[in-house]
């Protein structure tokens, strides 16, 4: 294992900007993983690090050595690809025993390691198989062996569920991840599904148009997005759009476009870009009798959705979402009648 | 009804069919019947005889002309592999508007056919030809001398007329495969050159075997490169068929050259068919 | 770029320039203002157009030949259509063995079927034009064949249904429905047969005779006895019907596609 560094990683194709500054550091045994959607220059970022690719700039560095120079097959990083590129004329053993051979490692010592990635993939019965009678699953833990098989202190992963089905790709991503801590080996994994990047990452980076949008854990992502792009891909947010913060001493106020009083919220971070958002989870957003909140909204549309109801309210033509538990005791508003919107100042985050 | 439909299809294949039997098979039985007569003093013979195959397989002359044909067959699909691979992989690396202007640009020799393609080189290779001129100019040779009716001016244009062959039969071999192949193999610490011999090759082989028996099989017929490029004194079994009929007239002998041709061409056809089987039936053991 | 790219890239362009240069060689020669077929001419002129306009010889060859060509692929595709469509329609035993049946041609060389035909047109006394028309067609079929076969076995059997349980007869569904969808598959027919056709020399050199002269077997004639550039401009409007045909079929069906046709 190995920590990894990138600073400033550029790629510009003729008409496009496949990478544009892409900047990161992953410590020692860390899993990483590149989400965004497609286009977004994820693949083009783990290429260069893989050495497919020239970057136009930037530096890639493994334990503080500057790898950007080495051609691909001597910067020893293990890769699985989307459609595993499996070797289909060698056999399951020969296909993990091939970055051994290459690298000349006594037969015995070869029979050795590929035994225990068979095992640790649970492919023993599979091992003189052609790989092209392989399934899908059974395929991509090849892929994996034989990217772990040379011990690679790095490991690289483009998409590698992407061809499987929802099913295998939880089970998947469960081994996927008991692997790369049982052989301890730092990960960059790529992938537009954020359920994925959320339950597999230590921490995530979202890329949009070959820029790192924000880069943090799961939870700090999830929780606290700090600009529209993350918090839409990532979802289920509602958006205000602000004209104005003010601040005073610790209390700080957001003017909302469609509301006349400044509503409270959290205090930008630091370094940020002009606020022009506020976003708030539909779960914190509270609904009481009209004019007792930041603003008045009529309500929509009401989904019940066992244990939550799920409002849609309308404030000048501004759609939010609202999603309040039921307790049973105080009835609930109903379809077109006015309620109040409210939320506390510490739920509401200015984004850019 | 569905008996009467099938018959009824069936009855759709019969003009081709009687096509094909009246003009195709029974003119090459005729071919083959003739190539066993006799021929003395100008005239075809009734009887039965070996004479024009054992002519063939005893007389140095013929022989020298078969050996020459099948050596200049030989070298021309070694070059052709040589040549077409790297242009077939060009092909298949490409990618927007190149991939079928390459297409084109292999394609299009191929339809201009063989006559105008050979004229070409007798421009290029005569006395007052381009390599000539460019030898003259560059004080390379005192005096012009006519580069035809050789040995290597004949390889030289047939692989230049038959190279589309070889790399138009690769090309869908070569495009089946993965290219992520090659990364993953370069991934997993080969260098390019461990990576062609034992990855992109073996999988290439099948198309390579198919376009050289292609191109081995038409090298050894072919009509036009001896004729033109070689000449009335440099034969290759093509030419001298041709010569036996039409110039000395001595029909059955030119029947039998044509009969050899046709059975060397079977021969790599069917060696390649049997080889393509065998690999097929390693696939089949090996899952 | 690696140098190993820049190798691949120079040896590619450098095969490229072998496999083009006698065509440019002739083209260039056909615009020669000289009267010698010395490369590289040293000036410019429509003259050898113009002189092959004013050859009888060449004319009629250029127009023995498309009409041969234009008839033979006619043929060919109306033959090999339905054959075809039989065996890719139909369920009955020995229909692959039809199918190699009419793809032998193209095992036996050219050369041999001409000899063949020689001497059977000879023994019935057939006129030369109808020979190689028959040659022609024997030559040509398995490229429709092949080309048909898999345009109709691509095509959508359950869209020919669908036409006949809204209404059509059998014969409606194949003309309203299936030949539309085909129509791709008989422009590249026709293209390759026309082609195929067009640029035989061994035909025409056993089965023409004075007045069937083809283009390529005239060539052949004109370049073993003369020597200015008249042979070079009929060498370039040969080259420009090709490339002609070869432009349209790339704009109407993506030539390239079919090229697997050609080997
Ligand atoms: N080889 C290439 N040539 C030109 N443009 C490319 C190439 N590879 C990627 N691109 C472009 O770069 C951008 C980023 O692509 P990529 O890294 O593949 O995105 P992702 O993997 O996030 O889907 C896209 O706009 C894509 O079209
Ligand atoms: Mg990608």
């Amino acid at each position: 294992m190995s920590k990894v560094t990138v600073r400033d990683l550029c790629k510009r194709f003729p008409g496009t900007v496949g990478a544009d500054g892409v900047s990161f550091d992953i410590p020692s045994g860390q899993f990483l993983t590149l989400l965004g959607p497609s286009g977004s220059g994820k693949t083009t970022t783990l290429m260069m690090i893989a050495g497919f690719l020239q970057p136009d700039s930037g530096v890639i560095e493994v334990d503080d050595s500057n790898i950007a120079a080495l051609t691909p097959n001597k910067r020893n990083l293990g890769v699985v690809f989307q459609s595993y590129a499996l070797f289909p004329h060698k056999t399951v053993w020969e296909n993990i025993a091939f970055p051994l051979k290459i690298r000349k490692l006594a037969p015995s010592e070869i029979d050795k390691r590929v035994s225990r990635l068979l095992e640790l993939v649970r492919l023993e019965a599979f091992k003189d198989r052609s790989v092209t009678t392989l399934s899908g699953g059974q395929k991509q833990r090849v892929a994996l062996a034989r990217a772990l098989v040379f011990e690679p202190p790095v490991l690289l992963m483009d998409e590698p569920l992407g061809a499987l089905d929802r099913k295998l790709r939880e089970q998947m991503q469960a081994e996927i991840k008991n692997l790369q801590r049982s052989l301890n080996v730092t990960a960059i994994y790529v992938t537009h599904d954020q359920d994925e990047a959320l339950s597999m990452s230590d921490s995530i980076a979202i890329m949009n148009e070959g820029k790192i949008s924000q880069m943090g854990s799961p939870e700090a992502l999830f929780e606290r997005p700090n600009n529209r792009f993350v918090a839409e891909f990532l979802g289920g947010i509602n958006l205000f759009p602000i004209t104005a913060i003010h601040s005073e001493g610790a209390s700080h106020t957001g003017k909302l476009a469609i509301a006349d009083a400044p509503v409270p919220c959290c205090p930008p971070i630091a370094g940020m870009s002009e606020p022009k958002w506020l976003g708030v989870r539909p779960e914190r957003v509270r609904i009481g009798s009209p004019a007792g909140g930041h603003f008045d909204a009529t309500v929509m549309k009401r989904t019940y959705l066992g244990g939550t109801m799920l409002y849609e309210l309308n404030v000048a033509d501004f759609l939010l979402a609202a999603r309040v538990p039921t307790d049973g005791a105080s009835p609930l508003p109903e379809v077109g009648s006015r309620v109040s919107v409210s939320w506390p100042a510490q739920s509401a985050w200015p984004l850019a | 009804m569905p008996d009467r439909r099938q018959l009824r299809l069936k009855i759709l294949l019969l003009p081709s069919l009687a096509l094909m039997v009246l003009f195709f098979v029974v003119p090459l039985s005729t071919l083959m019947g003739t190539s066993f007569a006799d021929f003395q003093a100008g005239e075809i013979g009734k009887a039965f005889s070996l004479a024009n195959y054992l002519a063939l397989a005893q007389d140095p002359f013929y022989r020298q002309i078969i050996i020459r044909t099948v050596l200049i067959a030989t070298v021309t699909t070694a070059l052709c592999v040589v040549l077409g691979y790297p242009i077939a992989a060009g092909i298949v690396r490409a990618y927007g508007l190149w991939r079928p202007v390459l297409l084109i640009l292999v394609l299009m020799p191929l339809l201009i056919g063989g006559v105008i393609r050979c004229y070409g080189w007798m421009l290029i290779l005569d006395e007052h030809g381009l390599v000539n001129n460019l030898l003259l100019a560059l004080g390379i040779i005192d005096s012009p001398a006519s580069l035809l009716f050789g040995f290597w001016s004949v390889v030289i244009t047939m692989v230049e007329v038959l190279l589309p062959f070889f790399v138009l039969s690769m090309l869908g071999t070569l495009s089946n495969i993965d290219p992520l192949l090659e990364r993953a193999s370069l991934s997993l610490g080969a260098s390019k050159f461990q990576t062609f011999f034992q990855i992109i090759f073996p999988l290439a082989l099948p198309g390579v075997i198919a376009g050289a028996s292609i191109v081995f099989s038409l090298a050894l017929t072919i009509f036009v490169v001896p004729r033109i490029i070689g000449g009335p004194s440099y034969l290759m079994l093509s030419t001298l068929a041709y010569q036996q009929t039409s110039e000395v007239g001595n029909v059955p002998f030119g029947a039998a050259v044509a009969v050899l041709m046709l059975v060397l061409t079977l021969i790599v056809l069917l060696a390649v068919n049997r080889f393509e089987r065998g690999s097929d039936l390693n696939k089949a053991k090996a899952s | 770029m690696r140098p190993s790219s820049i190798l691949f890239l120079v040896a590619n362009v450098a095969i490229y320039l072998f496999l083009l240069l006698p065509v440019i060689i002739v083209i260039a020669i056909s615009f020669s203002g000289t009267d010698s077929v010395a490369f590289p001419p040293t000036s410019f002129s429509f003259r050898w157009f113009v002189r092959f306009l004013g050859e009888d010889q060449l004319v009629s060859a250029l127009m023995v030949s498309c009409g041969l060509a234009v008839a033979s692929s006619i043929i060919s595709l109306i033959l090999g259509g339905i054959a075809a469509f039989a065996i890719a329609r139909g369920t009955f035993w020995g229909r692959s063995a039809a199918l190699n049946f009419l793809m032998t041609p193209l095992m036996v060389p050219a050369l041999v079927i001409a000899m063949a035909l020689l001497e059977f047109f000879a023994f019935l006394g057939t006129p030369s034009i109808l020979g190689l028309l028959i040659g022609h067609v024997i030559i040509t079929l398995p490229y429709v064949m092949r080309t048909m076969v898999a345009g109709l076995t691509g095509a959508d059997m359950l869209a020919e249904q669908a036409a006949i349980s809204l209404g059509c007869t059998p014969l409606q569904a194949i003309r309203l429905v299936t030949i539309p969808m085909l129509t791709n598959s008989m422009v590249a027919s026709v293209l390759f047969s026309f082609i195929i056709s067009f640029e035989n020399l061994p035909l025409s050199l056993f089965l023409s005779d004075p007045d069937t002269v083809t283009l390529p077997m005239q060539i052949y004639n004109y370049i073993q006895w003369v020597f200015d550039p008249t042979v070079a401009a009929a060498a370039t409007i040969n080259f420009l019907v090709v490339v002609v045909l070869v432009f349209v079929a790339e704009r109407t069906i993506g030539l390239s596609r079919f090229m697997g046709v050609m080997k």
